[in-house]
């Protein structure tokens, strides 16, 4: 909600049911009436109407924009979704995500990466080392892939399968679960 | 003879709630010695319904006609239809009418959509992402298949507006100058008459939300436009219409008294 204020900090978005249902649970900072009527609406539209193949191809499109504006950015995807910029050929956040989920719960990929139940995401709540939801050792590793490509003006790093880490798992997520209890269940 | 296609919302349609015997629709006085047209255009639905349909069966046909509908209506691609035109919300108005008509009741589901589609335009769309997406999805067809016509339905799209593109709203503001000039400016109020619709029940001399001989005139324009590829047509200011202003318009409104009256 681009003209609305900040809630939380931050601008005021919906990212998907869960985030909503939790929104509105939320108590760091209560929501106004007209907030949770926004947000229940979006809620109920995204669960209800939203096409999302209209918005993957509308956000595409804007893409291509943007490429075509400027043509030296680097695009960086962060999920599989749009189909001008995916992998293989584009490099993704969540593989970055990937790469600290193969150093520390191996046993968790099946589960966790594409195609398992949280679709990439670490759904676990998140301690201070981490940043841009990544540990501080991957968010070193991205910072050189980006400066590599800045020089290049190409975003194809070549990843690691793992990285050492200089904590435990414990130290960089809680063991409860960021949107679990708001997450529908398809069973 | 070549084949046609055309793409586009209500004002390409030939509308499937009308049971006229002769269509004066404007697709429909096309020069048959000419085209072997096919109509894919439907009412009320979106752009984005109007895109994969374009995308999906363009290459089909020598040419290509698109109406660009205003940004922000939602159609549900993959429900069934209703009111025997495909499952779409055009604006907060036909949403309202949508939920009381009694026509076609709406079951539970569909009520539930609707609301929620409502309510979404109401307090939630962000509008000028469906002009930017709009436009760029507009691009992309228009790389797709430059040959194509492109005719805007009102003046929302930067890349297809006024006055380099005549839009169809410029043929229904011509019916209006035509037939009931003292209204002219009640057009441009956006209280009374949203984008410059008329905001009256249509009577069955109306097709495409124009009167026949309006229609004759696009007819016209379009057949040019597909000899010279271009969409540039010259409107003359008046139309010589053979009825009254009554007998194309009812005085109600089109979808109930939730806007002032259009006298």
């Amino acid at each position: 909600m681009r003209n609305e204020p900040y809630v939380l900090g931050i601008p005021f978005s919906v990212s998907g049911y869960p985030q909503a249902q939790w929104l509105l649970e939320q108590t760091t900072q209560p929501l106004s009436d007209l907030q949770r009527s926004q947000v229940e609406i979006m809620r109920d539209y995204i669960l209800n109407v939203q096409d999302y193949e209209y918005e993957v191809d509308a956000n595409s499109q804007l893409l291509e924009h943007l490429k075509r504006v400027r043509p030296d950015a680097i695009f960086i995807p962060n999920c599989p979704v749009l189909p001008n910029l995916c992998p293989p050929d584009h490099v993704m956040m969540m593989d970055f995500i990937r790469i600290i989920i193969a150093s520390f719960k191996p046993e968790m990929l099946k589960e966790w990466w594409p195609g398992g139940k949280t679709g990439g995401w670490i759904e676990k709540k998140e301690l201070e080392p981490i940043q841009c939801h990544l540990t501080p050792e991957v968010n070193a590793l991205v910072a050189r892939c980006v400066e590599s490509a800045l020089t290049t003006g190409i975003w194809a790093p070549q990843l690691p399968n793992t990285i050492a880490h200089s904590m435990a798992w414990e130290d960089y997520y809680e063991s409860e679960s960021i949107f679990e209890k708001f997450l529908k269940k398809s069973k | 003879m070549k084949t046609l296609a055309i793409f586009g919302d209500s004002f390409a349609s030939v509308n499937a709630m009308r049971s006229t015997s002769v269509s004066t629709a404007w697709p429909n006085q096309l020069d048959t010695s000419r085209w072997d047209v096919s109509n894919y255009a439907e009412p009320a639905t979106s752009f984005y319904w109007t895109y994969r349909r374009f995308l999906k069966y363009h290459e089909r046909y020598d040419q290509v006609v698109c109406i660009v509908t205003r940004p922000g209506r939602i159609t549900l691609r993959d429900e069934p239809y209703v009111l025997s035109v495909p499952f779409s919300i055009s604006g907060i108005r036909q949403a309202e009418w949508l939920l009381k008509q009694t026509k076609c009741r709406l079951n539970t589901l569909q009520t539930r959509q609707v609301t929620a589609m409502r309510d979404y335009l109401m307090y939630a769309q962000d509008y000028e992402y469906e002009v930017d997406a709009n436009s760029q999805l507009l691009e992309h067809l228009k790389r797709v298949r430059p040959d194509a016509i492109f005719i805007p339905m009102s003046s929302a799209l930067p890349n297809l507006r006024p006055p380099e593109h005549v839009m169809m709203l410029d043929f229904v503001r011509l019916i209006v100058a035509s037939v009931r000039p003292e209204l002219i400016e009640m057009l441009g109020n956006p209280r009374v008459s949203q984008d410059g619709w008329i905001d009256r029940d249509e009577l069955e001399p109306i097709q495409c939300h124009l009167t026949p001989e309006v229609n004759t005139l696009v007819a016209g324009c379009v057949e040019s436009a597909l000899t010279t590829g271009i969409w540039a047509p010259q409107l003359p200011d008046y139309v010589q219409h053979s009825l009254a202003w009554e007998d194309y318009y009812r005085e109600t409104s089109m979808f109930g008294a939730l806007l002032p009256k259009f006298k």
